[in-house]
Order: C-alpha cells, then sequence, then structure tokens
C-alpha cells in the first residue's frame, strides 16, 4: 500500500464526515437565545432532544457537567 | 513519511479531544463569557467553580450570572425525577423569561407528579399573564421600529398560544392595520414583473388573492376553533382557485419571461396558503391533536418542501408527540 496515496485519501474522508452525516433535520437553524424562541422553543434537533447545541453559546437546552464534589 | 503520517494521525486525535467533553459556556451580567469546565458547585455559598479553556481557574456566584446562565445552572443540578424541583426550575425559567423551557418543565412535572396538576396550573396562569405582558410589549417595540412582519409575528402568538388572555383580543384588532396591506405589497412586487398581458389575466387571480388574505385575517381574529377552521378552509380553497389560474396562464403563455412572471405570482400565492396551513396546524397543536396538525404541516410542506417555519413546526410536533410533553 502506497502511503503516499494512503493521506488525501484520509484527508478526504474526514473532510466528507461532516456532510455525510447531515441528516434533512440539520437544515433547521439553532435559534436560541432570540426573544421569539423563547416563547415558541427552538426546533433544532440537539435542542429538541433536551441537549446543548455547543455551536450556539446562547443555548441552555441542556445540562452542564457538574462533577459531584464534596458539598459544603 | 512515517512522521508525516504520525502528525496527521495527532491532528486528528486533537481534533476528536477538542470536541467539547463538559466544556460549558457562561453568560455573566456584566456581559462577559466564559468558557471552561465546570469542576463543583457549593450549594451553600452558591458558587460554581470553573476552570477556563484558558487553564485559569474561576469561581462565580449564581447572581453573577445572567438569566440564561442561572437558569442553565439550575437545571443541570436538578434530579431529572424529582418533580418538585422540576416544578422548582420552571418557575425560574419562567421568571427569567424562558418560557418555552418553563412550559416543558412544567409538563415534566405533572408528568412525575400528577398530583402536582393543580399547582402547575396555578403557575402556568402565572405564566400566561406574563407572557401575554411581554409579547405586546414585543409587538408595540416592532411597530414603533416600523418592522410590521415582527410585529404581525408577535401578535400571532398572543392569538394562538395565549387566546384567553386579554391581549389576545387586542392583538386581533391589532391585525387590521398592516396585515392587508404586507401581503397586497408582496402582489404588487409581483406586478412590477408582469407584462400588460399577463396583468389583466391575472386580475380575477388577485382578487380572490385579496379574499385569500382577508379570510386568514379573520380566521386569526375568530373566537373559537370552527368558525376559524371555516375561514381558514375558505382561504385554501381560494388560494387553490388561484394556484388553477395560474396554471392556466402558464398554458397560455410559454416564453420565459412571461413564465417568470407567473412563477412570481405563485410564489406570493404559495406564501399565504403555507401561511394558512401552518395557522390549522396551531390550532390542532393547542388541543394536543398533533396528528391533526401534522397533517397540516405536510399540507403546507407538499407546497413548499424547503419552507422554516414548516419545518421547524413539524420538527417541534414530531418531538412533542413523542415525548408527550405540553405544547401551548
Ligand atoms: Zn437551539
Ligand atoms: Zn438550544
Amino acid at each position: 500500500m502506497n502511503i503516499k496515496l494512503l493521506l488525501p485519501l484520509v484527508t478526504a474522508l474526514l473532510l466528507a464526515l461532516p456532510s455525510a452525516c447531515k441528516s434533512p433535520s440539520d437544515d433547521i437553524p439553532c435559534t436560541c437565545g432570540t426573544a421569539m424562541t423563547d416563547f415558541e422553543g427552538c426546533a433544532h434537533p440537539l435542542c429538541l432532544a433536551g441537549k446543548t447545541n455547543p455551536d450556539n453559546p446562547n443555548c441552555v437546552c441542556g445540562k452542564l457537567e457538574i462533577p459531584q464534589g464534596k458539598k459544603n | 513519511m512515517r512522521s508525516t503520517l504520525r502528525s496527521a494521525a495527532f491532528v486528528v486525535a486533537l481534533a476528536l479531544l477538542a470536541l467539547p467533553a463538559g466544556a460549558a459556556t457562561l453568560k455573566l451580567k456584566n456581559g462577559t463569557t466564559v468558557t471552561g469546565k465546570v469542576s463543583r458547585y457549593d450549594a451553600t455559598a452558591k458558587t460554581l467553580y470553573v476552570t477556563t479553556d484558558a487553564g485559569k481557574d474561576e469561581q462565580y456566584r449564581i447572581d453573577q450570572l445572567d438569566a440564561r446562565s442561572s437558569y442553565l445552572v439550575n437545571a443541570s443540578l436538578v434530579p431529572p425525577d424529582d418533580a418538585g424541583k422540576q416544578l422548582q426550575v420552571a418557575n425560574f425559567a419562567r421568571d427569567a423569561g424562558l418560557y418555552s423551557h418553563a412550559v416543558r418543565r412544567y409538563g415534566i412535572a405533572a408528568k412525575l407528579d400528577p398530583t402536582l396538576k393543580a399547582t402547575v396550573d396555578t403557575e402556568m396562569t402565572k405564566l400566561k399573564r406574563m407572557a401575554a405582558e411581554e409579547c405586546m410589549k414585543n409587538a408595540r417595540a416592532a411597530v414603533a421600529k416600523g418592522d410590521f412582519a415582527d410585529a404581525e409575528k408577535w401578535l400571532t402568538v398572543l392569538i394562538e398560544k395565549l387566546p384567553d388572555e386579554p391581549e389576545a383580543k387586542e392583538a386581533a384588532a391589532a391585525l387590521e392595520n398592516h396585515y392587508a396591506k404586507t401581503r397586497s405589497e408582496k402582489m404588487a412586487a409581483a406586478d412590477k414583473k408582469a407584462s400588460d398581458a399577463l396583468k389583466r389575466d391575472i386580475e380575477k387571480g388577485k382578487k380572490q388573492y385579496a379574499e385569500m388574505v382577508d379570510k386568514t385575517k379573520k380566521g386569526l381574529q375568530a373566537r373559537g376553533d370552527s368558525l376559524a377552521k371555516g375561514l381558514f378552509n375558505g382561504a385554501l380553497t381560494d388560494g387553490k382557485a388561484v394556484m388553477g389560474l395560474i396554471d392556466d396562464l402558464e398554458k397560455k403563455y410559454d416564453d420565459p419571461q412571461t413564465r417568470e412572471s407567473t412563477a412570481s405570482y405563485r410564489t406570493v400565492v404559495i406564501g399565504q396558503m403555507v401561511e394558512v396551513h401552518l395557522h390549522m396546524a396551531s390550532l390542532e397543536t393547542v388541543k394536543s391533536d398533533y396528528r391533526g396538525a401534522l397533517k397540516e404541516v405536510n399540507a403546507a410542506l407538499a407546497l413548499d418542501p424547503k419552507n422554516a417555519s414548516a419545518l421547524a413546526a413539524r420538527a417541534r410536533i414530531e418531538e412533542a408527540s413523542s415525548q408527550g410533553w405540553w405544547r401551548w
């Protein structure tokens, strides 16, 4: 196997990954943080599933990971 | 070459590691945004300990966070199966103006403990009061800015989600001011592209479009579902008639320029028909008839498969029906 051939292949695969994972519902934008969404709720798949959308800093649909430390 | 491969693998591994594992974004009242990892929460001091992305250890009292972030912390601390605490977080969300989050959590609380139903109803009454006031405030602000499309959205929220609040009546009356005008402007824009011959031929269709718009507006203003439904259905019948006329005109004129003009008219009519279907979906959603609501949304998508409002509505309805959540 020629490594020279392998490298661009792997790169191409990695680059193709995000677009290949796209489902039709990915077309729904995350509108968390807008006044209207505070009323009607966000329709982005992650937000609807009660998860944080990492791409939107205004999203509060999920949970913070808070380690159970000592409670004082 | 071996080292190139190794460094490529290293970059990939780094990229994977960079995917958020417990990464948090917090906003402070002073406008700063903090990203990092929460290391612990001190319940007595109401303080969150965070290691920022820059590697600094910081601590923030809950009252230093903005409303959204303090809701996020509160929501993260409650056990998912504790009905009483879910209710408290719902109240917190409501008081922070996060109405849809609140409604969802009230639903969860009532589902976990049905004896809370009466308490939830009382809190929901308060929520509706607060939400109606805020909607009207937003509608007025939009009118003051001359943004009538935005104003109409707020008025529609009042009418559809908060029909029993006094502001809903006011909202229905306010539709008189701009509803028909914004739509006749859309038709006028399509007119600009049309030839005189086409304009003559479309005249009847334009009258019917105006009737469709009037019936949609009256449907929104109607008190009572069956009256509203009748008006919306009438609007759709008008819409279909106009679409039929446009079909005929496309057969009559096959030059590319006229085709482009008829397409503009079609877009305007489809826009209104999609709107009507979504209003009908909203009527069904309020009654928790998710199947009926989906039927309307699918009818809207059949007319305009990429319509953003319809796609969002479908996602919300599907989720609500699968989770048994409350919609409002
Ligand atoms: Zn979102
Ligand atoms: Zn979100």
